[in-house]
């Protein structure tokens, strides 16, 4: 993963925890991890995993991931191809999960972003730019130097495999 | 989900200081040297737990790494998600962890011995001024005994195992005075509903919800871990006390180290302060379907309710089972209502068997199942869905749309002293009118 990254915006509303992300919670404890994806959100944007594309990524609204420490939801968002994900808040497992398992997170004001607008983020400035409105948005998000180095890596168990324990 | 109650006072404060906060100590004494808010730090961290909800991945992740376990008494299994099992796949899930287990050495407690949280405390892995990391997001329950307990995922988990080490932002800290003298009738469980209600959702977002004022030394060390618990869903990375004579006795049969509590310096600086007066509290419960959205009993009274779930890891203690029991001696629920009561540990069901408490509330009606999550995990333990249209009162700590395996059910979270009023009458009843 580069530090550059640029995506299509799938927008999605306020306060989607966890439950919401992996209904497959409900399903039975044998459900494959396909029926899982396929319910992604399903309760708010049913086929939403079928319209995702590798690269795309989630522009959200206050308090994306909030709840349980769930961490099929960054997982299996990163399956489906997504990029990196855009929210005005998150929650905070999700975060620390979500840097984990390599997806970058930046909180910025997404209501500067319709469905579809093609984006482009830069983690090392936390620069967001909507290519398609044209519009640069503030991001509150500043990662260091360390976190850019596991997400950089692809994730906190790609890090130790590749430096053999933490490099940072 | 109904506006929050802006009813006390919330006082910004402002001006610099050096003065710190418990998590900036802890998180200090844990990576070597001096930290402040904001600060990214890698901390050894005393100790780490997953249970059978989370491990199977940790353990799929760690077997990528290709490296031992660095420090094998730093390390618990914990069985008490899928507690019965009730399907192959977690079934075989356990067998992974039992074998895992064996083979690195670290401790496993098997399915029936209580609720990762309770045991934590119990087996004296939790202590006072240590770093815990819990694979479970009710990790905070420890702030109680001023452990700075905060939970992780199935990769922090694997990184942990291998190098018991973590990368942590030191969180802002909230601080919440509780003070006057805490009414009868009132428990911890109140007093963290309506806490809730006050900060909403998202209201401590990474941070950590410090606890001080004179009420918290007045309340037993137990209604303390109940309190803690709850604070994951306002979004805090965790809850804090400070240590005092009642935990120090509370660990007495249960810490077999030494340990040195934190106590927070008089000027830290915090991101806000709420001041809540415990004089004028009364009985509080979390209305479906979200936890934020409290309201005094006495709006609610008289709701009929079919199910009571007195339990889990926030209040399925000894002195929960005795409120419970107090309310229920020599009386009989009614046929309307099923009650289920699940001890959190088994330590607590013998405790419980030995005083009678047990005895009682199965003549008042209820079911006793061996110690778990029980119902309140959800659908996946298959224990007690409610049927369509159900209203259940539990002293769990969620009460999302389908928490308990049925999106048509309805939860009211509550103490166990509602709990139990609610379970003779039939209906949401505020326990005070029964004392």
């Amino acid at each position: 993963m580069g530090m550059n990254i640029t995506g299509k915006a799938h927008k999605l509303g306020d306060f989607i925890n966890t439950d919401i992300h992996c209904s497959g919670k409900y399903l039975d404890p044998g459900a494959s991890q396909d029926e899982v994806i396929r319910r992604l959100f399903i309760e708010i944007k049913p086929g939403f995993s079928e319209r995702v594309g590798k690269g795309d990524i989630i522009a959200a609204g206050e308090g994306f991931g909030t709840v349980s420490s769930r961490e099929d939801a960054p997982t299996l968002l990163r399956k489906i191809g997504i990029q990196a994900v855009l929210a005005k808040s998150f929650g905070y497992l999700f975060y620390r999960n979500a840097i984990n398992v390599g997806l970058p997170l930046v909180e910025c004001n997404t209501d500067l972003i319709n469905e579809n607008d093609m984006i482009a983020i830069d983690l090392q400035t936390s620069v967001v730019t909507n290519l398609s409105s044209k519009k640069r948005i503030e991001s509150k998000t500043k990662y260091s130097a360390e976190i850019l180095h596991i997400l950089e890596d692809g994730g906190l168990i790609n890090h130790l495999t590749k430096h053999g324990g933490y490099a940072i | 989900v109904q506006a929050h109650p802006r009813e006390l006072e919330i006082l910004k404060q402002e001006g610099k200081t050096m003065g710190k906060t418990i998590s900036e100590i802890i998180f200090g004494r844990h990576c070597g040297k001096d930290v402040a808010a904001g600060d990214l730090v890698l901390a050894d961290v005393d100790f780490c737990m997953a249970n059978d909800a989370k491990s199977a991945l940790a353990i799929k992740l760690f077997e990528k790494l290709q490296m031992p376990v660095k420090n094998p008494k730093k390390n618990a299994f914990i069985m008490d998600h899928f507690v019965p099992c009730t399907h192959v796949k977690n079934a075989n899930d356990q067998k992974r962890m039992r074998d895992f287990a064996a083979h690195h050495k670290i401790a496993l407690f098997d399915a029936g011995q209580g609720i990762c949280h309770q045991l934590l405390l119990e087996k004296g892995f939790s202590l006072p001024g240590s770093l815990v990391a819990v694979g479970d997001s009710h990790a905070p329950s420890a702030g109680a005994v001023n452990c700075f307990a905060v939970a992780i995922g199935s990769t922090e988990t694997a990184a942990l195992l291998a190098t018991s080490k973590l990368w942590f932002k030191v969180p802002e800290t909230i601080k919440v005075v509780l003070d006057g003298s805490i009414p009868p009738g009132i428990y911890g469980k109140d007093i963290i509903i309506k806490l809730l209600g006050i900060m909403g959702i998202e209201g401590a977002n990474y941070q950590t919800i410090e606890f001080h004022g004179n009420a918290v030394s007045t309340l037993p060390v137990e209604e303390r871990i109940t309190i803690c618990n709850m604070v994951v869903d306002v979004g805090a990375k965790t809850a804090i006390m400070e240590h005092d004579e009642a935990v120090a006795e509370w660990l007495k049969d249960k810490a077999s180290k030494h340990y040195d509590p934190v106590y927070a310096d008089s000027d830290a600086k915090y991101v806000r302060v709420i001041e809540m007066d415990m004089s004028i509290m009364e009985p509080y419960v979390s209305c479906p379907h979200s936890i934020d959205n409290t309201n005094p009993i006495r709006k609610v009274a008289g709701t009929k309710i079919q199910q009571v779930f007195i339990g889990s890891c926030t209040n399925g203690r000894m002195t929960d089972l005795q409120i419970a029991a107090s309310f229920l001696k020599d009386k009989t629920i009614p046929a309307s209502v099923r009650l289920i009561v699940i001890p959190a540990s088994q330590k607590i069901y013998k405790e419980a068997l030995k005083a009678g408490y047990i005895e009682t509330l199965i003549d008042a009606g209820a079911q006793v199942m061996p110690p778990s999550c029980g119902p309140c995990a959800g659908v996946m333990t298959h224990q007690w869905v409610p049927a369509d249209g159900d209203v259940v009162v539990s002293t769990s700590n969620r009460n999302f749309k389908g928490r308990m395996g049925n999106k048509n059910a309805e939860i009211y979270l509550a103490s166990p002293a509602v709990a139990a009023a609610s379970a003779l009458k039939g209906a949401l009843t505020d326990p005070r009118e029964l004392m």
